[in-house]
């Protein structure tokens, strides 16, 4: 059939695929293009002001060979696999334990924990840091309060404790994700299974290492996965609440990138780290995906 | 003796349970407590107490631009208010944007077949799953291109670009929903296609449209990365800068030079919004949290 | 009311071949029922009818007109003034019955006190007067079907398509159903095209039967053309309750045919048509005399299950490798595993060419 004939034909077939261009011309230029840029910038001196904004050259690896060999670098890396190893576990282990309060037989007044739960991860990032201040100040912060009142020793938790304070606040913001896939795994165990451990008298800790657990394994795999590609990104706490840290004490692999294409204006080199940081969580995805097919 | 372990723990287990529950709900609620109390003191800091009075000028301050000073030294005066408007604004036109272009390629996707399609649907998923560094940093020179550097509605359309995958590959869900055969029977009825689009389709995913039109406003809301790298100028922060901005200090110094009173019935007001859409959305969220695995 | 006619329909899916080279007239006012297996093409038929599918090579007619060429001319199912009940009946959802079944005089723009007028003398006709306010998800399978179907009634369409619209209903509401819709078909006297799987539904509904089988058409024909001469062992095989019992066999010379474990004398005027060797004998459970005594010319066989229906019984009959069904009046009282002797009514027997599977006697 002629091209003209066919266009006439499918006209309201082609009509309806012309519905995708709206959305594929922003997703293409505001998605696509910045990320194929991170990767060519990375390979050039681009940087955000003079010259080299509008003339940059090819300089190849060079970003990644001096990456390699500044010990900010290295540094930044450390903190982060840090940051996230650390947060990993609490945001999971909270995240566990709410799940088990919220779907547990034993607690009542579901809709009210459920609340709460959630309260940290529903208001907007930008609150966290701010309401943490109150926690953290050295003097009067509640933290510290609560410390003393236990006869422990006051931390100065901004100053000399910069990485465990970004930690507690991610974890206390973050913990619902993994309370929500959890939760949700956890009530979609048919109930007649534990009926049958019942009937053979199985005690609460068989019913939940037996049933409750393997059950789940897939859902937790895949929380834990998302936590960490969701921490390895982590950026707003960090940039408002200790700028990097003492001495680069909290210096996330995203802020170290931000700073070396915004403060320094070497946005080449920013890019190539923010490539890195591209690749890490590429690898985390092939994982997820061999582990647990989802 | 695992017998009398076993009878040991049902009601001790109970007892560590809820005392571990107090501790955790009181590790989550604390933070949030000063907030609330602090909104309505005079003369709040950054420590928990209750407020000697209670006063509503935080709130008052935060509708009549009075100026407070946030950082140690700044120069400029800025409104709270203010913030709250771009915070709106670029929320408001996101969701513009969303509802419209989200909802004709969800609803292409659902309803069209052709070869490359799953390749589509692959690209559109895996460029939603970038972590943000990765796009971001090439923003400011392409935004540059566009005029979009301090730019509200710049800034909205670069928001609205990086919230479309998800919210295409949730609406695409639902309308995979809508039977293929209640469009077919309208058309059959006498019913142009767009005549069924209107009668027929809309009618019926509106739900699903309204719960992408919330989440994209609320995505926007909290929007951080993008507004911190495209928006230089202070009066059009939005509210999630303009908070960080009281932080851009001096490490150790925090709390100097903020008036605490007005920043949170600032955090408060600004929270609002977003527990009200997820409280309003909270039986649809539960069903597309968690994507890709079969939930109840 | 128009006639609808197919020639050299193929309709392709990719590499699949839903529909093959089908040419069909369906006659004006005609009840036509497409029946066949699942997968056959016969609701991708019914589609390309309506213009839900375009055919990938040649023609279909409404009367005179050509709705689908294949190549530029296509008229869109609005157009085509079909109606179309589906098997999942497709109620909107989000109308209540009565604006569902106004919908289509909506669309048309029809003055309000008509559409009110049609709709209460359709909901009245098929009895869910009452159900009007309702919305569909508070009505049952049977309440639904009957609201589609108003639905389909309201602009008296050119053709009426029906997609499997008993499928979803329960025994006994399908029998009623079943009358119900021939009654109604009669009474609009619209040129009907019913799809089924269910050749009891299409025996006792059809004007005429046109049988598919992997989109080809199979036989067109009265449900007594394809009961008494069904053109080919997959038609044979596939109308008549319980299905007939096809054996295959060999000619010798001019006489027998071989079944294996018995050889069966034929009446000479067959040996005249028959050349082919290789042959499939067929006959109907009910054309099978069984009687406990030996007779002329009967053949033995024992008794491997018997159901009783009631009035009759089946009988699976069984002789060494050969297994046939009879279904056989009360009376004859015979227990499993008793031997009993067979006569085959000849005159009501089929052969079939085992190759090709075509009709010779």
């Amino acid at each position: 059939m002629s091209p003209l004939r066919y266009l006439k034909r499918y006209s309201s077939e082609i009509v309806l695929a012309s519905f995708l261009i709206p959305a594929l011309i922003l997703l293409l230029v505001f998605q696509l293009i910045p990320t194929i840029w991170t990767i060519w910038f990375s390979f050039t001196d681009m940087a955000l002001i003079g010259k080299k904004l509008i003339h940059p050259s090819f300089i190849g690896l060079k970003n990644y060979v001096d990456m390699l060999n500044d010990p900010i670098f290295w540094q930044s890396m450390r903190v982060t696999f840090e940051y996230c190893l650390a947060s990993l576990v609490l945001r999971f282990i909270l995240g566990l334990l709410a799940a088990l309060y919220l779907t547990s037989k034993m607690f009542r007044g579901k809709t009210i924990l459920a609340a709460i739960f959630l309260l940290p991860y529903i208001i907007p990032g930008a609150i966290h840091p701010y309401v943490w201040i109150s926690m953290l100040d050295t003097r009067y912060g509640t933290l510290n309060r609560v410390l003393l009142f236990f006869g422990l020793p006051p931390q100065s938790w901004v100053y000399k404790r910069a990485m465990e304070s970004v930690v507690m606040i991610n974890s206390w913001a973050g913990y619902a994700l993994a309370m929500l896939i959890l939760s949700s795994a956890i009530t979609s165990i048919p109930k007649e299974y534990y009926e049958v451990a019942d009937i053979y008298g199985a005690s609460r800790w068989q019913k939940f290492s037996k049933i409750t657990l393997p059950l789940i394994k897939y859902p937790v795999i895949l929380s834990l996965v998302l936590i960490f590609k969701e921490d390895i990104d982590d950026f707003t706490y960090v940039y408002m609440f200790t700028e990097g840290g003492p001495h680069y004490r909290t210096e996330l692999l995203s802020l170290y990138a931000y700073h070396k294409a915004f403060a320094y204006f070497e946005l080449g080199y920013g890019c190539a780290v923010g490539f890195v940081i591209a690749v890490i969580v590429f690898v985390l995805t092939l994982a997820q995906l061999k582990l647990g097919g989802v | 003796m695992s017998d009398i372990l076993k009878k040991i723990s049902e009601p001790t287990l109970r007892v560590v349970g809820y005392v571990v529950l107090i501790a955790m709900s009181m590790y989550i609620l604390t933070p949030l407590l000063w907030l609330l109390l602090t909104a309505f003191n005079p003369e709040g800091g950054p420590f928990l107490e209750l407020p000697k009075s209670i006063t509503l000028d935080n709130f008052v301050m935060l509708f009549t631009g009075k100026p407070i000073k946030g950082r140690a030294g700044a120069a400029h005066p800025f409104y709270m208010s203010v913030w709250l408007q771009n915070s709106f604004f670029i929320a408001s036109v996101v969701l513009v944007i969303i509802i419209i272009t989200a909802s004709m390629a969800a609803y292409a996707l659902s309803r069209l077949d052709f070869p490359g399609k799953s390749l589509l649907m692959t690209f559109i998923l895996l460029i939603g799953f970038m972590p943000s560094m990765a796009k971001i940093l090439p923003l400011f020179k392409l935004c540059l291109m566009f005029g979009f550097i301090d730019n509200l509605f710049g800034v909205a359309v670069v928001i609205a670009s990086s919230l479309l995958p998800t919210q295409i590959w949730i609406l695409k869900g639902f309308f995979d929903s809508i039977p293929r055969e209640l469009e077919e029977q309208a058309w059959v009825c006498g019913c142009g296609r767009f005549g069924t689009l209107m009668r027929v389709v809309l009618p019926v995913a509106g739900p699903g449209i309204a719960v992408i039109a919330l989440l994209s406003f609320l995505g926007a809301w909290g929007s951080f990365t993008i507004p911190l790298i495209l928006i230089r100028s202070e009066d059009l922060y939005p509210v999630s800068l303009g908070i960080a901005s009281v932080f851009i200090h001096n490490p150790g110094e925090i709390g100097l030079a903020v008036d605490y009173g007005p920043l949170c019935a600032l955090s408060i007001v600004y929270a609002l919004p977003s527990l009200a859409i997820y409280y309003l959305t909270r039986k649809y969220l539960m069903q597309i949290r968690v994507g890709k695995m079969e939930v109840r | 009311m128009v006639e609808v006619r197919l020639e050299g329909v193929t309709k392709r899916f990719g590499n699949v071949v839903a529909v093959d080279n089908l040419t069909l007239k369906i006659k004006d006012k005609e009840f036509m029922v497409l029946l066949g297996p699942s997968g056959c093409g016969k609701t991708t038929t019914l589609r390309l009818i309506a213009g839900l599918e375009k055919v990938t090579k040649g023609r279909i007619f409404f009367e005179d007109e050509v709705v689908d060429d294949g190549e530029t001319i296509f008229i869109p199912p609005q157009k085509r003034n079909v109606s179309m009940v589906f098997q999942s009946y497709a109620l909107f959802p989000h109308m209540n019955v009565f604006e569902n079944i106004a919908f289509p005089a909506r669309i048309k723009k029809l003055p309000d006190r008509e559409v009110k007028k049609r709709v209460y003398e359709l909901a009245d006709l098929l009895r869910i007067r009452d159900l009007l306010n309702r919305k569909p998800h508070e009505l049952s399978g049977g309440q639904q079907q009957r609201v589609a179907l108003a639905r389909a009634l309201m602009i008296e369409p050119s053709v009426l398509l029906l997609d499997e619209p008993l499928a979803n209903l329960d025994a006994k509401l399908r029998v009623y159903m079943r009358a119900e819709l021939k009654r109604i078909q009669r009474e609009f006297n619209c040129t009907t095209v019913y799809v089924t799987h269910d050749q009891i539904e299409a025996m006792s509904m059809a004007d005429r039967i046109a049988v598919l089988n992997m989109g080809k058409l199979q036989q067109v024909g009265t449900p007594d053309e394809l009961y008494d001469k069904p053109s080919n062992l997959f038609v044979a095989g596939f109308i008549g309750s319980p299905p007939m019992n096809t054996i295959e066999c060999t000619l010798v010379g001019a006489k027998y045919l071989d079944f294996g474990s018995f050889k069966l004398e034929i009446p000479g005027d067959w040996a005249k048509v028959l050349h082919r060797e290789e042959l499939v004998f067929g006959i109907r459970p009910q054309n099978i005399l069984v009687s406990k005594s030996k007779k002329e010319g009967a053949v033995d066989f024992y008794v491997y299950v018997s159901e009783p229906l009631g009035d009759r019984i089946i009988l699976t009959l069984v002789k060494d490798d050969i297994m046939i069904k009879a279904l056989v009046d009360k009376s004859t009282r015979v227990g499993m595993g008793e031997e009993v002797w067979v006569i085959f009514n000849l005159e009501k027997a089929h052969i079939f060419d085992k190759k090709t599977g075509k009709l010779i006697i």
